[in-house]
């Protein structure tokens, strides 16, 4: 038990948060707004986003911007809540930053191409610099994989996107730089949570992250056979070898015997289940989405241990921004209330 | 004791001269106009002037502006400068539309947060007309959020050059200057970067109010001034080319006021005495001497009497005052009136203190004959003993002085009754109301119906003498009753009317005996009335010995119960005392001899 005074705080603080997330009436009301000015003044007056907007003229807010703070917010309660965590698990709380670092990486591969970069320019989290294992400023010169590679030298990317790098800029394959993000991520919390953790706590910690990656293959699987018709072997060189819930024979026998639909139908029968809502199919990631939501809110309810409450905390966190996301998004683009409402999970 | 003689004038002078002779006449709190329309009728041929409200329009025009721009501009007249109307809606139109840009370019603003109020001002320094005329360049100003401001170097662009005006915490307020080819990528550039751009406004609106607030400061003392003298148009009354103004002028101010138009010889000034035009009532100034002159205020409440009649404010300031002193005797306690009356009429002019300062005196006169100073009932012992009394004269608390209290308390009621029946007599003779001085309750027929049965009570209780016998009791009480009953008729008699009254003799007969039968009723409850005078003698006398017993039982505390206890009863029962006393003012005597209606004097002047 990782019982110590200061890692309690962290789990009352993160609670406590908790506590202030968005509720079912903030949604109804968010959802009543016609404009991002709205939204904006809704949540600087009423919500806990009152600290990140506080400042900002809601009446004229830049719709960017305001996506900008908010996704911003979840990185500051990040650093606010490993304050009071405890240090001797500084390298834990990494995972967060691997997490910004693989999605900059990632946003820099698709702007080699781009002449304007503006979008990667206003996007990126310079707040997070000091953190990063690399200059993020220096992602947006680099115009070619050599040059990406330049940047990453010395980090645990160098070596994981070496083996890929491409003859030309218009040859590069960007789902396999993506795998092999995604793998160095894993095999980085992995190594961490074997580090840091024994017993219990660490079979729970694998448990998350684990079905992280379960659920990342699951859409995966989900999209090649529905979108690119891809054969079975194609699918299963792309799965990260990581099983949780879903028997890898089970889920080899779905990769074979189903087309998209019916392997969707297995998974809402399957351990899932429980966490799956009643709505009906929206998109896959919904799905993911709302068994992750189900499956962190299991933990902040009944898990005393302050860095499991951490990360279910930060994984609740991460889906209420999304669906504020979606509200501004609807919102800009006119889509009508009871569309938008399906895409939020609360 | 009296009511201030008036003069009735009527200046009259040329129709052009009209301003001179209204900012002449009422530059003094000496004339009380009256309206031209009391003054003109069928027969004199005269006019009233046209209704002019041209510059009262332009005053509304120019004060909402002024208003609107929330401006402290003042209004001065130098008397000499004037302006065409013509010149003043020129004027007025040039301000309305600086006023309209002004207004948009403010609700343009009102989104606008003080801090970018705050960096708009800096932006001004850049001369906003200039901005707003630029040729080759395009210019734009806006927010741009912190976390975007390290971000704009990481572009490669150069095509603009940027001034941070001011900064937060979360934003820096940006003014930027491109080339007009350039202006679409730059804009794209900011606006990736969230860039919130403000609209730089169309003029610089504080120094348009800068210019209204000076055309404005030109004309608006003028306007005023001719808006102000209008307003004084209603008291001209306009004879051909001739314009009058009619009015009252106190008569021992008459000639200074008369001198004020020495130099206008073209006005003239007719003095007539005061009830001279029909229709035309005369004011009503009450003047007094030092003692009763606070007491108008009373008389003013009930209202004031016509121009010329009884002014009844000294009987009102003896009678007040003495049934006061009764109530309320007590030598401390009245010096202590006397002092808080004295000094807060002097800080306030309030009448009301004025009378708070007179009836002290007449608190401690009786609290001497009753022997009390704050309560202490034997304090003056040894004065009295010196003087050569055995001890104070009245024992307010004693039981056998009780009913002659009482009675001393109806007696006196019943004198003042009669005293005011008395004024009736004498003022309806004066009036020549012969039938109500003879015939009436309050006339001479009541008096001696009331006046017999207290004498007769007198000698009866005092003297052991009856005088009641079918005689005296035929006529000076049936008699007087009669006379009461018919007293509309014989009033017809006198005055040479028909004698049956109109509504016919039994019809009168059957209301005026329930009329006289209140009149009976009335002498008693009025007379009983006086009781109460009695009554809070002992009443003041009684709380006076709580406030001393709770004084012993307070031990060294007794000197502060002393205290407080004193100002309760001079707070609550100096109130309920003055409240009654003057109820009996209003009910038993005014009722028997005063009526009101008089006209204030209301001095019209240019300054109110």
């Amino acid at each position: 038990m990782s019982g110590s005074f200061s890692s309690n705080a962290m789990a009352s603080k993160a609670k406590a948060m908790y506590g202030k997330r968005l509720k079912e009436t903030d949604y109804q009301e968010l959802l009543r707004r016609r404009s991002v000015n709205e939204i904006a003044a809704y949540l600087k007056n009423e919500t806990g986003y009152r600290d990140i907007l506080t400042g900002i003229n809601e009446h004229s807010i830049h719709r960017g911007h305001l996506e900008m703070l908010i996704r911003q917010r979840f990185f500051l309660i990040f650093l606010q809540l490993i304050r009071y965590g405890d240090t001797a698990k500084s390298s834990f709380y990494k995972y967060g930053i691997y997490l910004i670092e693989i999605k900059q990486i990632l946003v820099t591969i698709r702007a080699f191409n781009d002449k304007d970069r503006s979008t990667q320019i206003a996007q990126m989290p310079i707040f997070a610099g000091k953190y990063t294992s690399f200059d993020l400023e220096k992602l947006v010169v680099a115009t070619d994989y050599d040059q990406l590679l330049e940047v990453l030298k010395n980090t645990v990317y160098y070596e994981a996107l070496k083996p890929y790098r491409p003859k030309s800029n218009d040859d590069f394959d960007y789902t396999v730089c993506e795998v092999a993000l995604k793998a160095v991520y894993y095999q980085q919390v992995n190594a961490i949570i074997e580090k840091e953790f024994s017993g219990d706590i660490k079979k729970q910690m694998k448990e998350i992250f684990n079905t992280q990656i379960e659920l990342d293959n699951v859409t995966k699987i989900y999209r090649l056979k529905k979108y690119y018709k891809a054969s079975p072997e194609e699918i299963e060189k792309v799965l990260n070898p990581t099983f949780e819930r879903i028997p890898k024979k089970k889920l080899i026998e779905w990769i074979e015997t189903c087309d998209a639909e019916t392997f969707l139908q297995r998974v809402s029968e399957s351990a899932y289940k429980n966490y799956i809502d009643d709505k009906n199919f929206v998109f896959i990631e919904y799905h993911t989405d709302a068994i992750h939501y189900n499956l962190n809110k299991h933990i902040i309810r009944f898990s005393s241990n302050p860095d499991l409450i951490l990360v279910a905390f930060l994984g609740l966190l991460e889906i209420e921004i999304q669906n504020i996301i979606d509200i501004i998004e609807g919102v800009r683009y006119n889509v009508e209330i009871d569309k938008i409402s399906k895409l939020l999970i609360y | 004791m009296a009511i201030e003689k008036m003069r009735l004038l009527r200046l009259a002078g040329s129709k052009e001269n009209i301003e001179k002779i209204l900012l002449t006449a009422f530059s003094t709190r000496d004339l009380h106009a009256e309206l031209a329309s009391h003054v003109v009728n069928d027969g004199n041929g005269g006019e009233l002037l046209p209704e002019d409200s041209t510059y009262a329009d332009y005053l509304n025009r120019i004060e909402s502006i002024i208003r609107s721009l929330h401006s402290e501009l003042m209004c001065t007249f130098d008397g000499v400068t004037t302006f065409t109307n013509d010149e003043i809606e020129a004027y007025l139109t040039q301000v309305e539309n600086n006023y309209e840009k002004i207004n948009e370019t403010l609700m343009n603003q009102s989104s606008l947060t003080k801090e970018d109020k705050d960096a708009l001002t800096k932006l001004r320094e850049f001369n906003i007309d200039a901005l707003n005329h630029t040729k080759y360049t395009a210019v734009n100003f806006g927010r741009l959020p912190i976390s975007s401001l390290s971000k704009l170097p990481l572009h490669d662009e150069k095509r603009y050059a940027a001034t941070i005006l001011s900064k937060n915490n979360h934003y820096a307020w940006v003014f930027y200057v491109t080339l007009n080819e350039n202006k679409t990528e730059v804009a794209k550039l900011f606006d990736s970067l969230f860039y919130e751009p403000i609209a730089i406004p169309k003029v610089d609106e504080k120094q348009l109010v800068f210019d209204c607030e000076s055309v404005l400061g030109k004309i608006y003392g003028y306007v005023k001034h001719c808006a102000d003298l209008r307003k004084y148009y209603k008291y001209i009354a306009l004879f051909d080319k001739t314009a009058v103004i009619t009015g009252f002028v106190p008569q021992r101010r008459v000639k200074k006021y008369k001198t004020m138009f020495g130099e206008m010889t073209d006005v003239v000034i007719q003095d007539f005495p005061a009830g001279l035009e029909e229709g035309l009532e005369p004011p009503t100034v009450l003047r007094n001497n030092w003692f009763a002159q606070p007491f108008e205020l009373f008389v003013e409440m009930y209202g004031l009497p016509h121009y010329g009649e009884f002014d009844p404010t000294f009987y009102v300031s003896v009678t007040y005052a003495l049934l006061f002193g009764i109530m309320f005797g007590d030598l401390g306690q009245g010096f202590l009136l006397v002092v808080i009356g004295w000094f807060l009429y002097r800080k306030s002019k309030g009448k009301l203190w004025g009378i708070v300062h007179r009836i002290g005196f007449s608190s401690m006169i009786f609290g001497t004959l009753y022997g009390s100073v704050f309560g202490n009932e034997e304090l003056l012992n040894p004065m009295y003993q010196a003087l050569g009394f055995e001890s104070k004269p009245i024992h307010v608390m004693e039981p056998e002085f009780t009913m002659p209290l009482l009675g001393a308390a109806i007696a006196l009621g019943a004198i003042l009754i009669l005293l005011s029946m008395t004024i009736n007599i004498v003022l309806q003779f004066k009036r020549k109301n012969y039938g109500d001085a003879l015939f009436s309750q309050n006339g001479i027929a009541g008096w001696i119906f009331y006046g017999s049965i207290l004498f007769g009570v007198a000698l009866q209780m005092g003297l052991k003498i009856n005088v009641a016998n079918p005689f005296t009791i035929g006529l000076f009480l049936i008699v007087p009753l009669v006379i009461i009953l018919f007293r509309v008729p014989l009033k017809n008699l006198i005055a040479k009317l028909q004698v049956k009254p109109h509504e016919g003799w039994v019809g009168y007969l059957i209301e005026s005996f329930f009329e006289l039968f209140e009149v009976i009723l009335s002498f008693m409850t009025n007379s009983m009335s006086f009781l109460r005078v009695g009554g809070f003698v002992m009443s003041h006398a009684g709380m006076m010995i709580v406030v001393t017993v709770l004084e012993g039982m307070t031990g060294k505390f007794g000197i502060v119960t002393l205290i407080i206890g004193n100002l309760f009863v001079i707070g609550l029962e100096g109130l309920i005392v003055g409240i009654q006393t003057l109820r009996l003012e209003y009910y038993e005597m005014f009722s028997r001899y005063f009526e009101g209606g008089g006209k204030k004097y209301v001095p019209t002047n240019m300054q109110n």
